[in-house]
């Protein structure tokens, strides 16, 4: 098996993968350009346009930020729709030419949703073989030529449980008891229960489609909606900004303080009231487990909120709020170290 | 209070930011943070601009006590065993979390399937 280890999520809003050495991250978007577009980029940058721009296996692309900017174009597709070799294959290869600088021979280690777990077969197809990359004046190969899986909130699990080397506890707290991973992404919100001695719940382990978008596009309207005369030129609030109005009601901007507290609970309680709806039914409630743990980065843009929702007296971070959303391609490295160390990969 | 974004940009083509990178890298594979990698080493460089830019004799000794940190961080980083990950740990995995995590495994994919 080849010694290079890629973890990748390809998230239905943002695509994160790690190596042994490096993390990237970056927006979940694509498109197919023609090569008249592509070469006209290509000159303007004086053949350095930036890891967006890159053709792989000849076909020419816009990836991420680059891509998300022409939203009436755009190729985005969720849940398993996403394992296509033009579409998952085309994202992997742009995380590959982000984290290697050199070609070579890879195996990737992938997360998906608990519910996608059927669709794994086609996430492998959608990997495996040669991705030939020209990004930023450069050629580079990489081969994949092996595959496996993991569930995302499982990859939060082991972020916080594991340490580094994949086969000691950082923690043992959460070890001897029940615990509920609850994975707050951008159009889905997973969750995977433990039992106590870190037995894995398949049976309570879900996905529901909802996610931090929703909660985005509905705070941004309403904020819009009443102060238009303050954001006249913004197209967007940065991420930060949205951390900070989603958790605490406040959001600066242009030098002032705004008070969105009402905007910013009604667009985070249609999505909090999904999420505590579903658990209650298909969980059985919260009184049972010992921790709930949050990662994935709508956990960390609802941080306040959603432990004000859980009411829980124990409710952990799978990383540091600003990492939140790298938590499970952390764990799942600390995982796969655990499975080398065990000889099952 | 909000935390402050500092950007930087490091070219490889420069020695110098080329073996930050290699420093960089180096940490983190070693399961630090940026965050906590920069603190770490804003950290030893001293408190403020007002006391780096006075190359007073203290700073001037604070500077070589980190020329020998990086130096010696250098030579650890060319033996293989400092390649490994440092992490806290606190305990043996036990027997059943073993199993359990093992249960979890999925047969791979592989070209030749």
């Amino acid at each position: 098996m080849a010694n290079n280890v890629i973890v990748f999520d390809c998230g239905n809003s943002i695509a994160k993968a790690k190596t042994a050495g490096r993390e990237v991250a970056f927006v979940s978007a694509l498109r197919e350009l023609t090569e008249a577009d592509y070469m006209r980029v290509v000159e303007r940058a004086q053949g350095r346009p930036g890891p967006d721009y890159l053709r792989v296996n000849g076909k020419p692309y816009v990836v991420g930020e680059s891509a998300a900017r022409h939203a009436a174009r755009l190729t985005r597709r969720t849940g398993a729709a996403r394992y296509e070799p033009d579409y998952y294959g085309v994202l992997l290869a742009a995380a590959l030419s982000r984290v290697y600088r050199q070609s070579g021979e890879v195996a990737l280690f992938a997360s998906h949703a608990p519910r996608d777990l059927e669709y794994r077969r086609d996430l492998g197809r959608a990997a495996l073989g040669t991705w030939h990359v020209e990004v930023d004046g450069q050629e580079r190969s990489w081969r994949v030529s092996y595959v496996n899986t993991f569930e995302e909130p499982l990859g939060g699990l082991m972020n916080i449980v594991l340490a580094e080397d994949g086969q000691h506890y950082q923690r043992t707290d959460i070890n001897g008891a029940s615990a509920l991973v609850i994975d707050i992404g951008g159009y889905t919100t997973d969750w995977l229960a433990v039992k106590p001695g870190g037995e894995l719940d398949y049976e309570r382990a879900d996905s529901i489609s909802a996610g931090i978008t929703d909660v985005i596009r509905d705070f941004e309207r309403s904020f819009r909606a009443n102060n238009r005369e303050a954001l006249k030129g913004t197209e967007a609030l940065t991420p930060e900004q949205l951390r900070e109005a989603l958790n605490t009601g406040r959001l600066r901007g242009g030098g002032r303080v705004y008070h969105c507290e009402n905007e910013a609970t009604e667009a985070a309680n249609i999505l909090l009231n999904r999420i505590a709806d579903s658990l209650q039914s298909l969980v059985g409630g919260l009184f049972q487990f010992n921790a709930i743990i949050l990662t994935g980065g709508g956990s960390a843009m609802l941080e306040q909120p959603i432990r004000r929702m859980l009411g829980h007296g124990n409710v952990l971070l799978a990383d540091e709020p600003q990492d939140l959303h790298l938590a499970n391609v952390r764990g799942g490295m600390k995982l796969w170290r655990l499975y080398e160390h065990l000889g099952v990969v | 209070m909000a935390s402050e974004i500092i950007a930087v940009r490091l070219h490889p083509d420069n020695d110098n930011e080329r073996r930050a990178l290699e420093v960089l890298a180096s940490w983190e594979q070693a399961g630090y943070s940026r965050r906590q990698i920069v603190t770490a080493a804003l950290l030893a460089l001293g408190a403020g601009p007002q006391r780096t830019t006075q190359f007073d004799a203290t700073a001037l000794q604070q500077l070589e006590e980190l020329r020998e940190l990086i130096r010696g961080l250098y030579e650890r980083l060319a033996e293989p065993s400092a390649r490994e990950p440092i992490s806290r740990t606190v305990g043996e995995l036990t027997p059943t979390f073993v199993e359990s995590v093992k249960r979890a495994a999925r047969p791979p994919m592989t070209l030749s399937d």
